[in-house]
């Protein structure tokens, strides 16, 4: 998996006690839009890094007919996801 | 006896940027290649403000110019510092060494003094500790610290400087001798480069020598200072550990390299205006009066000097500060073009407890309409309003400090700042 630390639209599930949930995101490569269903969270962990805190989510989906692993981050302080690594 | 911590981040602003860099997915880690924090050169803040280890080898020295520092490495990377982030680790390392301890001063941006006395019940011995301490610094915000243990602050802190990066080192009264002494005295803490000079002239060149020395011939050469600089050679510091909100603040002050030389008056004069600014509103939210005022001046050809002026009325209010500092400006200006300004303030006093007089030298109406615009640039920006001057001019309304003044390297608080980009 390569860093990409892309910003992306994410559908969220906020459940009552427990850490969001990301549903669904969008992307742009190479000109080619896609949009990715969460299949299954891996693994949820809380980061801070550099004094930034955040969360990181080990993801797995079809894309392109493929099973695909990645990484997608929650910016706590921005509120704002990310396609972290992919 | 008790039991101090002195927790310092390696190389802070780099290995800061370095990692934040890296959570970007930057392919190089900066810590490992010559690479420099430096600021804009444009705006003539083009100064080192940190350097990583391969850098240093190249002989690169923090506080030199970038032009001075790319001669000597031509391939140098240059990051540009990034404040909110300086914050926000330091804040994040400030809440890890508050786990440990109920008593952290925060004594900069990136060192704490951690006193462990009373948690060594709790957390047992302090070197396993420190050696934990370190790991979860670096293992949850991904850099490196340095941790010295000693019984006083002063000792820590020597023991952190011993050897970088990512160590723990003890320096018990008992290691003074092995591993202080030897040492030269410039690396002992409150030598500087002047007392140095001062002291090769008695021959005395470690801090063993200094330790050993008569007391008395170094008060004769240094003052009061020759006495505390003794002390700290033999290890005697008797600071205590104090969180930040007792930390008694003597004075304020903000300073600035102006983007272009200055050689109008007038000109000066508005610098000087946007800087009080500053200054006052920082002082009026402290709840405190000055009664000391003094302006610095730098030279485009780097010559330095200052004047200072005890005054008979505390003042607080920004129109008087000014008055204060333009007088003094027009007393010392030669007409020299001015690179850098700075304006000060000390000897504080409680500003609703002082001595009436018949020249007031602020009326109460003054002090209420400033106290009303504190209250607006507080809740809808600093720009939210300026004064006339500034409306057509090139210099900013309010100028010095870092990160456009919303930050405090020593600890204290944060500003909020809303809407308002100064």
């Amino acid at each position: 998996m390569k860093i990409l630390a892309e910003p992306v639209d994410a559908v969220v599930i906020f459940r009552k006690g427990a850490v969001p949930a990301p549903y669904k995101f969008k992307y742009e490569q190479n000109g080619e839009r896609y949009e990715i269903r969460i299949d299954k969270v891996l693994a949820v962990e809380k980061r801070r890094t550099a004094g930034i805190a955040s969360i990181l989510y080990n993801c797995q989906s079809v894309i392109d007919g493929q099973e695909k692993r990645y990484e997608l981050k929650y910016l706590l302080a921005d509120c704002r996801w990310e396609l972290y690594k992919i | 006896m008790g039991i101090i911590f002195h927790i310092d981040a390696n190389s802070a602003y780099l290995s800061w940027t370095a990692v934040h860099m890296l959570e970007c997915g930057h392919p190089v880690d900066l810590r490992e290649v010559p690479s420099v924090v430096a600021g804009d050169p444009k705006s003539r803040h083009g100064i080192i403000l940190a350097k990583s280890i391969p850098a240093k080898e190249y002989g690169i020295k923090t506080g030199e110019s970038l032009m001075e520092a790319r001669g000597k490495c031509p391939e140098l990377f240059v990051a540009a510092p990034d404040y909110d982030l300086y914050l926000d680790c330091s804040d994040a390392m400030f809440s890890i060494l508050s786990q440990f301890s109920p008593l952290v001063e925060r004594y900069s941006v990136d060192e704490c003094f951690l006193d462990y006395t009373a948690s060594e019940k709790r957390f047992g011995n302090p070197l396993k500790t420190a050696h934990r301490l370190r790991e979860k610094i670096s293992g949850e915000l991904g850099f490196t610290v340095n941790v010295g243990i000693s019984t006083n602050k002063l000792l820590a802190k020597m023991a952190g400087e011993l050897k970088k990066p990512d160590m723990v080192h003890t320096l018990w009264p008992k290691e003074i001798e092995k591993k202080l002494w030897p040492l030269p005295v410039r690396e002992l803490f409150m030598v500087g480069g002047a007392t140095e000079r001062k002291l090769r002239k008695l021959n005395i060149r470690t801090i063993g020598d200094l330790a050993k020395a008569d007391p008395v011939v170094l008060q004769a050469l240094l003052k009061s200072h020759g006495l505390k600089i003794h002390d700290y050679a033999n290890g005697i510091d008797s600071a205590r550990v104090l969180p930040n909100d007792l930390v008694l603040q003597k004075g304020f002050s903000n300073c600035v390299t102006l983007s272009w030389d200055i050689t109008d008056r007038e000109e000066a004069h508005t610098a000087l205006l946007s800087l009080t600014e500053r200054l006052a509103m920082r002082l009026r939210t402290s709840g405190k009066a000055a009664y000391l005022v003094s302006i610095s001046v730098c030279t485009s050809t780097f010559f330095h000097y200052s004047r200072q002026e005890k005054l008979h009325n505390p003042i607080c209010t920004t129109t008087v500060c000014y008055q204060h500092f333009k007088r003094l400006f027009d007393k010392t200006w030669r007409g020299e073009p001015v690179r850098q300004l700075g304006v000060r303030v000390s000897e504080l006093a409680e500003s609703d407890e002082y001595q009436l007089s018949f020249s007031e030298a602020e009326s109460e109406k003054e002090k209420c309409l400033e106290r009303t615009v504190d209250g607006i640039r507080k809740r809808f920006g600093n720009n939210a309003v300026i004064r006339g001057t500034f409306a057509n001019s090139s210099l900013p309304p309010m100028q010095g400090g870092v990160n456009d003044g919303n930050y405090l390297m020593m600890g204290g608080y944060r500003h909020e700042n809303f809407g308002g980009t100064g």
